[in-house]
């Protein structure tokens, strides 16, 4: 059986995932968070604001940072749902090969309504080509902010290469215990896998796309 | 799983590190560092929950079920999310409880299930989590 | 007053050290100082308020992260 990305949508969106009093959404193994992706957006893009309003040469740097925050996500979120009761249930079974593992965790995501994720291009071990329509972030950006000259969709392309480094170099199907030091170990490697956004709709593309490739070391 | 297990550790834990592994009966219990507040708790065991689990637990809480896996809502107490095809289960308790009670239910709850694993599909193990 | 000397040494003392990804923490030296150092240090001049507040904000990136490492 293939990875059949409506039985696990209509799946996870029929699991009533809502904050409970608490304020969180246990699920997948994790506490999630409910909360309005505007005030991610406003969070996100007032920091990346603050951090270059004296000195637009550091744009670079401030981008790094929010995507270092977004490769923890990725890690600890992504991670989770990967090693999770739910995704033993439901994934699992689907899994023919390791690929799977991130057609599986795409159709997850469609299900959370981040936007829609496909899956272009996946070439095992190598390459990821993620196209998304409707991202909160690019279509959040133009809400407040005019056109950019660079992509906005931070998280979405942090979370790409946490995706395949989950998958290819931290081996997410062993299930390894989840801590800062697998991280450090996964992420620092200098063949680990890095996110550029080609497109973003924030810049007048008619869609986001993410190239996920390893760095050269 | 004593209700102190993992005390030591826990003071540099960090999220995700497994505290203590006991195995109760054919039921392996692992307790991961959650917060200072509250572990999660993982029980898995070589093979299918009985379908007698699901319907003692379900007088716990509320029932949502999936065609592959069900969550066990116990308000104020904890949520438990079953596959019981693939034998695994993972107890999310809420704040509101304190880290003792936490692991005793934990534990209840393992020996239930492994009392139900050893004699079909009796309820060996009446006394009440949540 | 050279150029770039020494700020060249702090650059390179952080990305010695760093235990993580060194980007990410000559990013956060670059953001904590308020110059692209990481990049440019070569060109700018070795300005001693500058150096110092370089090294300051250089040990407390890489306490941090030894602090966080515990």
């Amino acid at each position: 059986m293939a990875i059949d990305e409506r039985v696990i949508v209509e799946t996870v969106t029929g699991m009533g995932l809502a904050g409970n009093e608490e304020g969180l959404i246990p699920a997948f193994g994790l506490y999630l968070t409910n909360h309005y992706a505007d005030f991610y957006n406003r969070i996100s893009f007032g920091v990346l604001g603050a951090l270059v309003r004296e000195n637009p040469e550091l744009t670079e740097d401030a981008v790094a940072l929010l995507t270092e925050a977004a490769h923890v996500c990725a890690f600890h979120t992504f991670g989770g749902i990967m090693s999770s009761v739910e995704w033993d249930a439901l994934v699992q079974p689907m899994i023919e090969s390791r690929e799977d593992w991130v057609r599986g965790m795409m159709a997850v995501v469609n299900a959370f309504g981040w936007g829609r994720f496909r899956v272009a291009e996946l070439l095992p071990d190598e390459r990821l080509v993620v196209e998304l329509r409707d991202s909160y972030e690019s279509s959040g950006y133009l809400e407040s902010y005019p056109r950019t000259d660079g992509p906005r969709c931070f998280l979405a392309n942090g979370g790409m290469a946490g995706l395949m480094n989950l998958v290819y170099q931290g081996d997410i199907t062993r299930r390894p215990a989840l801590t800062e030091e697998l991280y450090r170990e996964v992420f620092s490697d200098p063949r680990s896998f890095r996110s550029r956004e080609r497109l973003c709709a924030a810049k007048g593309d008619s869609h986001c796309e993410f190239v996920v490739e390893r760095m050269q070391g | 799983m004593t209700a102190d297990a993992g005390q030591d550790r826990r003071s540099v834990a960090s999220y995700g590190e497994v505290l203590d592994v006991v195995d109760v009966g054919r039921v392996r219990l692992t307790r991961r560092y959650g917060c200072i507040r509250r572990d999660q708790f993982e029980i898995v065991t070589k093979e299918p929950f009985p379908s007698a689990f699901r319907d003692w637990i379900a007088s716990r809480g509320e029932l949502r079920e999936r065609p592959t896996f069900y969550v066990i809502e116990a308000p104020g107490a904890f949520q438990l999310t079953v596959a019981p095809r693939a034998g695994r289960a993972i107890l999310m308790p809420r704040l509101a409880t304190d880290l003792t009670w936490q692991a005793q239910t934990a534990r209840e709850i393992a020996e239930v299930l492994d009392g139900m694993l050893n004699h079909g599909s009796c309820l060996a193990n009446t006394r009440q989590a949540g | 007053m050279g150029v770039g000397k020494e700020l060249v040494q702090v650059v390179e003392f952080v990305r010695g050290r760093a235990r993580g990804s060194a980007v990410v923490e000559l990013a956060r030296l670059n953001l904590l100082v308020g110059r692209a150092l990481s990049r440019n240090a070569e060109s700018i001049p070795d300005d001693p308020e500058l150096v110092a507040r370089a090294w300051v904000c250089a040990r407390e990136i890489l306490e941090h992260e030894r602090k966080a490492k515990r």
